[in-house]
């Protein structure tokens, strides 16, 4: 039982509300990211269930324990953070071991277990680098090193790959990813600004704004079904696109079919097939080649930026006039954002 | 996220201050070896010595009388602390502008990253920065000795004076020598700040006006010069505080003498509490109500300066 | 377009210095430094020259190679005259000095630089406020103070107040230093279980090196030049004298013995220019880091 529990969680900075009660459960072994846009609360609520941050209300409890009054050392918890923060002066081997040995742990167990890590993250060869001859993945890795020797209930990563290059930040996602296949059951909560990461690498997505959660799932789920505008327009890329409707018909007065009393329309860029009777019609402005897919970007009538993706090798010049149907699946959004009964979309 | 309370975040303004001290018990266990130096031998000798100014107190162990305000009276009326308190402004005067002049050039020329030597100079220069006083004071004394020192010989050998001069023994002379020996011994250090102010000159500056066909002088001149411009009132405020406590080197070379043509205001303080002339009585009281002017004098400076400073910042809002 | 045309302009008038090529301007730069260095250094040349030379020698020729070097008057300075007692006063004031004073320094500097505890902007104000403070203002009450603690006579009483002097300027110079570092070095060894102590000690204090060694260079050269507060100490206690009064003393009561003088200053000098000649690159940057602060 080492799961982490949020229940009604609230947290204050002076008179400013950061987190306005939030309620998550996150279960053994599984892989959780706190998704959303900067200054939603994600690092906050991370660095409060590390115990950095003192809750003001509500209980955080980490494998049936409540930890709300319980030191960062206490909780079972180990932090990898988005600046590393390595011991600048100590080698890996140091940075790694220096939490166990100032708890005065036996040397043999700490080397033991600094080797251990240093195997599963390849590390072995720079255990006596400092960090400045280190690059930035492996200066990463150490990082997570230094929470694997502790051995802890929950691994929390604060934006782990926000400091790495593209490349880089691709690679060390794998390389996450694939310890928490080795680690087995260890519970990870992870914290990141990007949907990709948070697509690729989550078993379940909790999406935060404004200090409040928007949804909580499995990625495809929020993929398929974003539970509100917010949502659906933060989660995938591209962007989803979105039509208001007025009494069931798009600005330029074009009814669409089966949206009864929805005001938004959201559909994505793959949902979109060319038709030359098609409802939405559009100029397009930029067309991006990304190789195994082509974006078009497109204005319609009333000066709206929409994008569309096509099969890779279809020839399309910005200026060209396109319509399309909406072919896949479509979102329906009420006034208040919120996504529309699920019956009143016609099946994918 | 990012507030500045990360280290015990509880501290929000609602929460009792008992709560928060105890909170802190940590730092303030870290606080106590520094605080209790910063009280014991600057801030409780503060507060004592304008305590003391109003005794009449000749000794660590006779009594203390309160006599209010009259030590101060007496202070401004008493010729010796009025002249020693002129000369020690004459001297800040006389050396300060010099110093910096000198510093400046010295910095600008060494700051040449091509001048392969720069950094021997650089050290030579600054040899008599950590050289000890009591050091320099022998030394000068033999070099400008009348009775056959070297620069005596030299000034006499090359028929620039009939006989020789007796820099640190004439009343005349003697705060010029002072003066002399003081810029020699503290230039080195003023250099150390100018070098710092001028690596704030971005190279590409530099490759820039030359790319444009400007000269090195005008670089210097039009480029450099603005730009470190605001550094001066800093250097010069530390340059005119360290100027003010020359103590040492005068106690050293010449006492205050001769008949008191050197004496500045530490010197008038020492004497007055830890050397009085035989067969009078030191004067701890009187004093104090010395160092209490001086003191003042100095922190009217230092505000001064500090006014100086945020007025040249405001000037141009792209600094700090 | 226009800056080129500027660029064609400007070169008009420099051609003018162009008859001295850059390089043989920085020779003949060189050259003239040279010369200024030498003649700044004289005096310290000659006084280590003269430490040498017999009494009878130091102003008879003004050639700086002694005829018959002669290391006589060491050995009077060291023994006659008491500097090797001086040395080991110097030494433990020093030493003694720079210790307490680097601790309690990155201690408050810490503390300061990085707690938003209660009474923080008060100390600060404190602080800043007495940092121009002269000697000649705090000695008579520093002097007292020691002689209550039972100091008044004692190289301890001499080194704890020593301490003083700069205190102010260090523990700023450690708060600027800490207040830049980031929090989450602190945060890692927090998550670690490492307590606030140890912290310091192996995370905070080994990341301020730079500080450190800049402390222990000003304070050094402090604690080894200081001049009022051992002349003061050492007035009626000849035996507690430091190298910098012993040397004043020196030349007060043997005032013909020259050579011993030189010594005596020489012996003075060489510790503290050794350190320095070793520790520039800190000593240096260190008084830089006053001025850009």
């Amino acid at each position: 039982m080492s799961g982490v529990t949020l229940r009604n969680v609230t947290k204050t900075f002076g008179a400013v509300k950061v987190i306005k009660g939030v309620d998550i459960e996150i279960g053994e072994g599984e892989f959780c990211v706190f998704v959303g846009p900067s200054g939603c609360g994600k690092s906050t609520l991370l660095r409060m269930i590390a115990g950095l941050e003192e809750t003001t209300g509500g209980d955080i409890e980490i494998g049936g324990r409540r930890v709300n009054d319980l030191d960062p050392k206490d909780r079972g918890a180990a932090m990898v953070f988005q600046t590393y923060a390595l011991y600048p002066h100590m080698d890996v081997a140091r940075n790694m071991g220096f939490g166990l040995r100032m708890n005065g742990w036996p040397k043999d167990e700490v080397d033991r277990r600094v080797q251990e890590a240093a195997r599963i993250l390849q590390l072995e060869p720079y255990l006596d680098r400092k960090p400045k001859a280190l690059s930035g993945g492996q200066r990463q890795r150490v990082a997570i090193g230094r929470a694997i020797v502790r051995d802890p209930e929950v691994f929390l990563f604060d934006e782990p790959l926000s400091n790495l290059d593209a490349e880089l930040r691709v690679a060390t996602r794998l390389e996450i990813a694939k310890l928490h296949g080795t680690l087995g059951n260890s519970t990870m909560v992870y914290v990141t600004h990007d949907q990709v990461e948070a697509m690729t690498l989550a078993d379940k997505i909790v999406v935060l704004r404004d200090g409040r959660v928007e949804q909580v799932g499995p990625p495809m789920e929020l993929y398929r079904n974003p539970a509100n505008l917010f949502v659906a327009g933060f989660i995938g890329s591209p962007k989803m696109n979105f039509v208001e409707l007025s009494s069931g018909a798009m600005p330029d007065g074009t009814p669409v079919a089966q949206t009864g009393t929805a005001r938004t329309l959201g559909f994505r860029a793959d949902a979109l097939r060319r038709s030359a009777d098609g409802p939405l019609a559009g100029t397009v402005s930029v067309v991006e080649q990304l190789g195994d897919a082509v974006f078009a970007h497109f204005r319609t009538p009333w000066g709206q930026e929409l994008v569309a993706r096509f099969d890779p090798g279809t020839e399309i010049r910005a200026g060209e006039e396109l319509r399309f149907d909406i072919a896949g699946p479509r979102h329906l959004f009420d006034a208040d954002g919120q996504a529309m009964d699920a019956a009143l979309r016609p099946a994918a | 996220m990012s507030t500045a309370d990360h280290d015990i975040p509880a501290a929000g303004p609602r929460t009792g201050l008992g709560t928060r001290l105890w909170a802190h018990r940590v730092d303030y266990l870290f606080l106590v070896p520094g605080l209790v130096i910063f009280g014991a031998f600057i801030l409780w000798p503060m507060l004592a010595s304008q305590y003391y100014s109003l005794l009449d107190w000749s000794g660590f162990d006779s009594r203390r009388i309160f006599v209010g305000l009259r030590n101060y009276r007496e202070l401004l009326a008493d010729e010796f602390f009025v002249a020693a308190f002129w000369r020690s402004v004459w001297f800040t005067l006389a050396t300060v502008p010099l110093q910096m002049l000198l510093g400046l050039v010295l910095a600008v020329i060494l700051n040449n990253r091509l001048l392969k030597l720069s950094a021997v100079f650089r050290t030579l220069i600054f040899l008599p920065v950590v050289t000890p006083v009591a050091v320099i004071a022998i030394v000068m004394a033999l070099m400008l000795s009348p009775f056959n020192g070297p620069i005596n010989d030299l000034i006499t050998g090359a028929g620039l004076v009939q006989r020789a001069v007796d820099f640190l023994g004439s009343p005349q002379l003697v705060m010029w020598s002072l003066a002399g020996i003081y810029v020699w011994k503290w230039t080195g250090v003023t250099m150390i700040y100018w070098l710092a102010a001028l690596q704030t000159v971005p190279d590409e500056l530099y490759e820039a006006a030359r790319l444009d066909g400007v000269t090195g002088r005008q670089v210097t001149m039009y480029v450099v010069m603005p730009i470190i411009a605001p550094f001066a009132v800093v250097i010069g405020l530390i340059s005119a505080i360290s100027a003010l406590n020359v103590f040492p080197l005068i106690q050293a070379t010449t006492q205050g003498g001769p008949f008191f043509a050197s004496e500045v205001m530490e010197v008038f303080i020492f004497r007055t509490a830890f050397a009085p002339p035989s067969g009078t009585f030191p004067q701890l009281g009187y004093a104090s109500a010395a160092g209490v002017l001086f003191g003042l004098a100095i922190m009217g400076l230092t505000i001064l300066q500090v006014l100086a400073v945020r007025r040249t910042r405001r000037k141009e809002p792209g600094h700090g | 377009m226009a800056d080129a045309t500027m660029g064609r302009t400007a070169r008009a008038p420099a051609r003018r210095e162009a008859m001295v090529s850059p390089r043989a301007r920085r020779t003949i730069t060189s050259v003239v430094l040279a010369v200024l260095c030498a003649v700044w250094v004289y005096p310290i040349v000659w006084m280590i020259s003269a430490s040498f030379k017999t009494n009878n020698e130091i102003f008879g020729d003004t050639g700086l190679i002694p005829d018959a070097p002669t290391v006589e008057n060491y050995a009077r300075a060291w023994s006659e005259a008491n500097i090797g007692r001086y040395f080991f006063n110097t030494m433990f004031v020093t030493v003694g000095s720079v210790v307490v004073t680097v601790i309690a320094t990155a201690l408050m500097g810490y503390v300061l630089g990085r707690r938003r505890f209660p009474g923080r902007g008060l100390l600060m104000g404190l602080m800043v406020f007495t940092l121009f403070i002269p000697q000649g203002y705090t000695i008579i009450p520093v002097f007292e103070l020691l002689t209550t603690a039972g100091l008044g006579q004692s190289l301890w009483g001499l080194m704890l107040a020593t301490c003083g002097h700069s205190v102010v300027i260090f523990t700023l110079l450690f708060a600027g230093y800490f207040a830049q570092m980031p929090k989450e070095l602190e945060e890692a060894s927090r998550m670690d279980g490492v307590g606030p102590v140890k912290t310091f000690w192996y995370v905070m204090l080994p990341l301020s090196k730079p500080i450190v060694v800049t402390v222990v260079v000003l304070q050094t050269l402090q604690a080894w030049n200081d001049f009022l507060l051992p002349l003061v100490i050492t007035l009626a206690n000849p035996d507690l004298r430091t190298l910098s009064v012993g040397v004043y003393s020196f030349r007060g009561e043997h005032f013909i013995d020259w050579g011993g003088m030189n010594a005596a200053s020489a012996i003075t000098i060489i510790p503290i220019v050794i350190l320095f000649l070793f520790l520039q690159r800190y000593f240096i940057d260190g008084l830089a880091g006053a001025v850009k602060g």
